[in-house]
């Protein structure tokens, strides 16, 4: 047997990670298909005795393609040479499947079909003939419950059979692919509708109630609030930044320099005030790390329980306004975690104009997780109406500025359409893997970053120009917002380390220098701030240059308007 | 048993219809409904309009934007006669 790949393809929620996990059981890489930001997974598996690669694809609805997912899926079955194709089907679903199946067999590719989750289809009364439909196929076709690892040993045995049946089905054009497989699963699949088919379960039912759905929502919220603010920012984050840094990587490290390299340039680039080990690093691992670990704990168990879109369907509406649908929830719920991770995965909105939409507010109006926690940690100091205002303004402003987006910006809002797979327990493997996956495109991608802002910060004070910017600014915070001068500096911080210009500002107060009106202007402004520095990297990625220095350039002088606006409301009342 | 052509938003919550067709302001849509098993002749449940359009579609779930509603027709099944009312004759 000639193969080189095995590809697995499906609609998407039918077990391909599952699946793939088994095959591959050994740690697997992710990459993006060359060109494009579609990720692959990819691994390795052993078929006798010979080394095959195993590419993990997004899931599908067609080969004709209706997004990039799709695209590169078709591209990369048409261009592979000695592969393999595993078709994962969803039992109950098998129409949609097979419809796939029949692009498979019109491009001649060499397949094999796995029915999955027959214990869904058989509790509501859906059974497959698995002898029935091959004798149809004419290629292999095994039927599995992947999570229950049930007949996945099946698969590898009879990967040989897998073969390409060039099928110019007679009486059926390509358009009606769909009533062939409605006839196709006519003939093999029973099902049982004496009783009333199941309907959804009443938890299912709950989570997009137009009451229970909120109540759900809130429930969450507060799950996440406690894992990923309290034991993620508190917990966590103390421990990493006093035990780990403080006790022992920070003075090991001032000792290591000092020794090793005994001048005062190595001593202040380095292990100095504005160090790249002292600061930076122990701002990327310390604070940033735990917080966004937890959250994209907390992300993935979303996802993969299949809540996500149900929390689309609540929000829907809501986003309607901004010209934008419930889809992009993703992203703005992703943006709460990481706002320059939400910014690439913008990719998955369909009109440009939502994508620009969604990238704007997120700059302006999603604090990250790092911010927040800080945030939420700062205004339990302060008196309660504070946060209120806080919590109305930013609100405000996003939906004030993406229902204005929408109104001045050309161009379509895409239509929602959305699929509400059924809630299922998380896998602990799939969670998992997704969330390292997170993790080292965080190490990655943004730890260089938060690097390359104290490095900034370092020449800016040596070459004594951080107390010019500040003096320059000067003038703006004390007249405009009402704040002593020195609160310049904490903004100016503040953007190229996140936790900085909040706590400075917590300080300022804590000491007695800033009211809490002034306090609460400074954090409003802070907030509205572009997030941090590797927000701006991702904005030129997704956008471009010009794009993203006119957000810029909009974001910054509107934070100071606001907060000026604030002041002003807040001294005469 | 006659079959009545109802829009989406006009039919009953969890009775059974089946699609019988698309407005035409439809048509960019129908390729990638179609993927969801969105076609003509599929079975159709609505479970529920608010707060967003969410219908079943054999065994498949979607929730669409209300608007969707006036643009999709349903023609009422025609019901199998359940094992015990066969027997009954």
């Amino acid at each position: 047997m000639n193969m080189k790949r095995l590809i697995l393809v499906g609609n998407s929620n039918v077990g391909k990670s599952v699946i793939f996990n088994f095959l591959t059981q050994t740690y697997a890489t992710v990459s993006n298909y060359p060109g494009t930001t579609v990720a692959l997974t990819k691994g390795k598996i052993v078929v006798e005795g010979k080394s095959i690669e195993v590419v993990d694809t997004p899931g599908i609805n067609s080969l004709i393609p209706q997004s990039d997912d799709e695209r590169v899926t078709r591209d990369l079955l048409l261009e592979s040479s000695a592969a393999v194709i595993l078709q994962i089907a969803d039992a109950k679903n098998l129409e949609r499947a097979l419809a796939i199946s029949h692009q498979l067999k019109e491009q001649n590719l060499p397949f094999m079909l796995v029915v999955n989750m027959n214990d869904e289809a058989i509790a509501r009364g859906i059974e497959v003939d698995a002898e029935a439909l091959e004798k149809e196929l004419r290629v292999p076709v095994i039927k599995t419950v992947a999570i229950r690892k049930e007949g996945l040993e099946k698969i590898i045995p009879r990967l040989g059979e897998a073969r390409a049946e060039k099928e110019t089905i007679r009486d059926v054009e390509s358009g009606l692919r769909h009533q062939w497989a409605q006839k196709m699963v006519e003939g093999c699949v029973s099902k049982n509708c004496r009783e009333k088919n199941r309907s959804q379960t009443l938890l299912e039912r709950w989570t997009i109630h137009p009451v229970g759905g909120l109540v759900v929502l809130a429930g969450v919220l507060e799950l996440v609030y406690l894992f990923v603010g309290k034991f993620g920012a508190g917990t966590a984050v103390d421990f990493m930044e006093n035990k780990i840094f403080g006790n022992t990587i920070s003075p090991a490290a001032i000792w290591l320099v000092d020794h090793l390299l005994p001048f005062t340039f190595f001593h202040n680039l380095l292990v100095g005030e504005y160090g790249l080990i002292t600061m930076g690093l122990s701002y990327g691992i310390a604070i940033v790390f735990p917080i966004v670990t937890t959250f994209f704990i907390a992300f993935s168990l979303m996802e993969d329980s299949g809540y996500l879109p149900r929390l689309a369907v609540m929000v829907n509406k809501l986003f309607k306004g901004m010209g934008l649908n419930g889809k992009a929830v993703l992203p703005m719920v992703l943006g709460l975690g990481c706002d320059t991770m939400a910014t690439m995965t913008t990719r998955i909105l369909e009109t440009r104009k939502q994508r620009l939409i969604v990238t704007m507010l997120l700059a302006l109006a999603v604090p990250c997780s790092a911010q927040l926690g800080i945030l939420l940690g700062i205004f339990g100091s302060l008196p309660m109406w504070t946060f209120g205002v806080w919590l109305g303004v930013i609100i405000g402003i996003m939906f004030g500025v993406g229902f204005t987006m929408n109104k001045i910006l050309p161009g379509e809002n895409g239509a929602f359409v959305m699929e509400l797979p059924p809630l299922r327990w998380p896998q602990a493997g799939n969670v998992l893997k997704k969330t390292l996956s997170r993790i080292e495109w965080y190490v990655k991608e943004a730890l260089p970053l938060f690097l390359l802002g104290t490095l900034i910060l370092f020449i800016l004070d040596a070459l004594k120009l951080l107390t010019v910017i500040q003096r320059a600014a000067e003038p703006l915070v004390v007249s405009l917002l009402g704040l002593p001068k020195e609160a310049a500096n904490a903004f100016l911080i503040g953007f190229l380390r996140r936790d900085y210009g909040a706590t400075g500002f917590f300080d300022m107060y804590r000491d007695g220098n800033l009211s809490v009106i002034q306090t609460l202007v400074a954090l409003v402004v802070i907030t509205l701030f572009v997030p941090c520095i590797a927000n701006v990297f991702m904005m030129i990625k997704e956008h471009g240059r010009g794009v993203a220095l006119k957000m810029v350039c909009f974001i910054f002088p509107f934070a100071f308007f606001v907060g000026g606006i604030l002041n002003w409301i807040l001294q005469t009342h | 048993m006659e079959n009545k052509i109802v829009a989406l938003s006009q039919a009953n919550l969890q009775d059974e219809y089946q699609i019988f067709g698309f407005a035409p302001e439809m048509t960019a849509l129908l390729e990638k409904l179609a993927g969801f098993g969105m076609i003509p002749g599929a079975r159709l449940q609505v479970l529920q309009r608010r707060p967003s359009l969410v219908i079943k579609v054999l065994e498949t779930e979607l929730a669409l934007d209300r608007e969707m509603g006036s643009q999709v027709f349903l023609q009422t099944r025609r019901r199998e006669k359940s094992g015990s009312e066969q027997r009954a004759g």
